[in-house]
């Protein structure tokens, strides 16, 4: 893999977790969870590293009664979450590429 | 994972993503419609004296606030019109039309805050385009998601 390969979403489920909340303003845990097929506790750490990489925002809100936790992709980690997949798709073309050649 | 030094299978995963969120992401003709009306009476605040033009957009306010609220509880996650550039079009036809409600009142109106018969037809007008609007913009999302979920990325 090459340099433009982002670390931090080098992980599927962080890349997933990014790619869905590149398509959305906020997205609550549980659903995030749902969409990503992830366990409670694998989801919380993936969103810690994101967090400590400053991608994400998490905050806290009531509703129903109940304690939610709400995640939203920063500007920096939209940015990211672009670039790791524009070097995604560059490899993929260079793979195609040397495939052809040969 | 064994897709972690696979970039074409890094790239299905956030084509899976794309398409479990498809099947989530799904706006009723009411919340079209709220949209639309919200945008009208924008619009109409123009052409009525300024009490009950502050009261419009109190209202106006309060729907954007309860439609958020709404969306999050129903959905759990909110999008915002702005947000998918595949979408934008859409977005930019609500923009004028509500700009040409705006233009058109200025014309028809003896002045601002003062009103005109042909108010109500041109906040209809701004309703009628502005729903159409949001639903034509959930057609675009679907379609960006259903683009990138068969792989050939997002835009």
């Amino acid at each position: 893999m090459t340099a433009d390969i982002d670390p931090v979403l080098h992980a599927p489920a962080r890349l997933q977790i990014a790619a869905m909340l590149a398509r959305v303003d906020d997205a609550e845990f549980a659903i995030i969870k749902d969409v990503v097929e992830v366990s409670d506790s694998v989801l919380s750490k993936h969103l810690s590293a994101l967090s400590e990489a400053a991608y994400i925002t998490v905050r806290k809100a009531k509703r129903d009664g109940r304690q939610r936790t709400w995640v939203s992709l920063t500007p920096k980690g939209r940015k990211a979450f672009a670039a790791h997949m524009k070097a995604l798709h560059e490899l993929v073309a260079a793979a195609q590429h040397a495939v052809a050649a040969e | 994972m064994a897709y972690e030094n696979d970039p074409r299978a890094a790239l299905d995963a956030v084509a899976q993503t794309d398409r479990r969120l498809a099947k989530r992401m799904h706006w009723s003709l009411p919340r079209h419609a709220a949209a639309g009306l919200l945008q009208a009476l924008c619009v109409i605040s123009w052409a009525v004296p300024i009490p009950l033009a502050i009261v419009t957009i109190l209202l106006v306010v309060g729907g954007v606030v309860w439609i958020s609220h709404s969306d999050r509880k129903r959905d759990g996650m909110f999008v915002n019109g702005w947000s998918s550039r595949a979408a934008r079009p859409a977005f930019w036809l609500a923009i004028a039309a509500t700009l040409a409600g705006f233009a058109l009142l200025a014309w028809a109106a003896p002045g601002l805050h003062m009103w005109t018969p042909l108010g109500v037809p041109i906040a209809l007008g701004v309703f009628v385009v502005v729903t159409a609007s949001s639903i034509w913009w959930e057609r675009l999302y679907h379609a960006d998601l259903d683009r990138s979920a068969s792989g050939a990325g997002a835009t």
